[in-house]
């Protein structure tokens, strides 16, 4: 039996018994390519906090094999590099410091309610719910592109094009690459460069109350300002973050509420309580379910001794759900309010956990207090990137 | 296209292996670890790719490492459908 195959699809439909496997019986797990393999919560806590393990394996990799992939590809890294340039989730220490205080400069919890609700009830009246639907398409994929798009301020004729461009360049995240992916992701990374840079343009003539109106004039006023490439690169780590694990946020929130009609009773009679399914969902099945670090030193965790400079992959999703931490971990429950790692820990903590869950929020409660009963219609199909789970497909029926 | 046979596929990764790390083909064991056959992980990448497209399927790369070997590795592919 080999313990770590999360890409087997019993894995991807449902990786948690894999998970509590390892957290019983391997906890720190040294995979065949001496990669190790995190689970416990206390163990993934000390590690996304620890600040001697960085992140941004990814792009030291390509860095490093850059020119022997370029020359057997034939193709430049380089639209690549200037979108991670500037991405936190990417970056360590000083400079991670100094782009994320540039971004908190322009980015702060707001309500956007109102917004996410114009946007709910325009995706709501461009589809016939009279049958069944795949609500991923309708719903869970397009609610936070259009919401993150027009806080940005992206010219909303770009919607299609950004989805498609998004969803290839955000398996950049995920945790093994492949070569048919890395050009795809070279791909969407030239085409969304464009559609930022028009944007830029625009902006530039005419400011306006968006996000990237903001960053173009916070940049301006600063002493040390981004580059451009570095600009480009928090615009896509904006689009990253309020994309695809809000989408897989939704699209896991559905998919239970559909399952489970008591649910769908339950928040009914208790409209207070969606706040507290949405963060449940957010412990028991979040969307970022990895997180990949290198160790600058010699590490020991359990009664292993790890090497220096080892890639280590640790599971929030796993953490969350460690019974010898917390009690009742792996039983879903709305009104506990247990512990979890979902939006990491640490200097690297999500900066948009806030917005991903109120949308969810609004669009569960925007179908539960519309329809009489919600049912899922067969098996959800969920995409394979190992690192935020979402779904592809989830057939609904409603009944007003 | 590429059939899901056990021949086919062998006789293919070898003579990929043959093609990047210049060994004869006569030579490439079955049962030896890619990595003594001297594929690192991006050259076991550029295998892969064309594994991808021959077959019309995504192959994970951590499946690389995971059946380690010509026949392991073989075996798990024909086996996964």
């Amino acid at each position: 039996m080999i313990p770590w195959e999360p890409y087997k699809l019993e894995n991807i439909v449902d990786p948690y018994p894999m998970y509590q496997w390892l957290r019983e019986n391997d906890p720190v797990h040294k995979t065949i390519n001496g990669d190790y393999v995190i689970t416990k919560y206390q163990d993934v806590k000390q590690i996304l906090n620890d600040k001697r393990c960085d992140t941004g394996i990814r792009l030291d990799w390509l860095r490093e094999n850059e020119s022997q992939l370029s020359d057997q590809l034939n193709i430049s890294f380089e639209p690549l590099k200037i979108a991670l340039s500037a991405f936190p989730l990417f970056m360590n220490g000083d400079d991670h410091e100094r782009i994320k205080k540039f971004m908190h400069g322009v980015w702060e919890v707001r309500d956007y309610s109102q917004l996410i609700d114009i946007i709910i009830d325009r995706l709501a009246k461009q589809i016939t719910l009279s049958d069944t639907f795949n609500f991923i398409e309708t719903f869970a994929n397009k609610l936070p592109l259009h919401t993150i798009s027009a806080i940005l301020g992206i010219d909303q004729n770009d919607l299609n094009i950004l989805m498609a461009e998004t969803k290839k360049f955000f398996n950049i995240m995920d945790i093994y690459v492949s070569i048919s992916k890395l050009k795809s992701e070279v791909d969407s990374a030239i085409i969304l460069i464009a559609i930022l840079e028009n944007t830029f343009e625009l902006k530039f003539i005419n400011p306006d109350e968006s996000l990237i109106s903001a960053i173009l004039k916070k940049n301006d006023e600063e002493n040390n300002p981004l580059s451009k490439p570095e600009v480009l690169s928090v615009c896509f780590s904006f689009l990253a973050g309020g994309k695809e694990t809000s989408s897989g946020l939704i699209g896991n929130a559905m998919y239970y509420l559909g399952k489970h009609t008591v649910w769908q009773s339950y928040l009914k009679e208790q409209p207070e309580k969606y706040v507290n399914f949405i963060n449940e969902i957010v412990r028991f099945d979040p969307p970022a379910q990895l997180s990949v670090r290198k160790n600058r030193n010699e590490l020991h965790l359990g009664n292993r001794t790890i090497p220096k400079n080892s890639t280590l992959i640790v599971s929030m999703a796993s953490a969350n759900r460690d019974e010898q931490e917390t009690l009742h971990a792996n039983e879903f429950t709305i009104d506990s309010n247990l512990k979890n790692l979902s939006f990491g820990s640490g200097a690297h903590y999500c900066m948009g956990d806030w917005l991903g869950k109120s949308q969810a929020t609004a669009l569960i409660k925007y179908f539960n207090e519309i329809y009489h009963e919600i049912s899922v219609i067969g098996l959800p199909i969920y995409n394979s990137n190992l690192t935020i789970r979402t779904l592809s497909k989830l057939v609904l029926q409603v009944k007003p | 296209m590429l059939t899901k046979n056990s021949n086919e596929l062998t006789t293919f990764i070898k003579a990929k292996i043959a093609e990047i790390t210049n060994l004869n083909i006569e030579d490439i064991d079955e049962d030896t670890e890619f990595g003594s056959l001297g594929l690192d992980s991006v050259r076991g990448l550029f295998i892969l790719q064309e594994l991808e497209e021959l077959l019309g399927e995504e192959i994970n790369p951590l499946i690389f490492w995971n059946y380690p070997t010509i026949r392991s590795f073989t075996e798990y592919i024909i086996k996964k459908e």
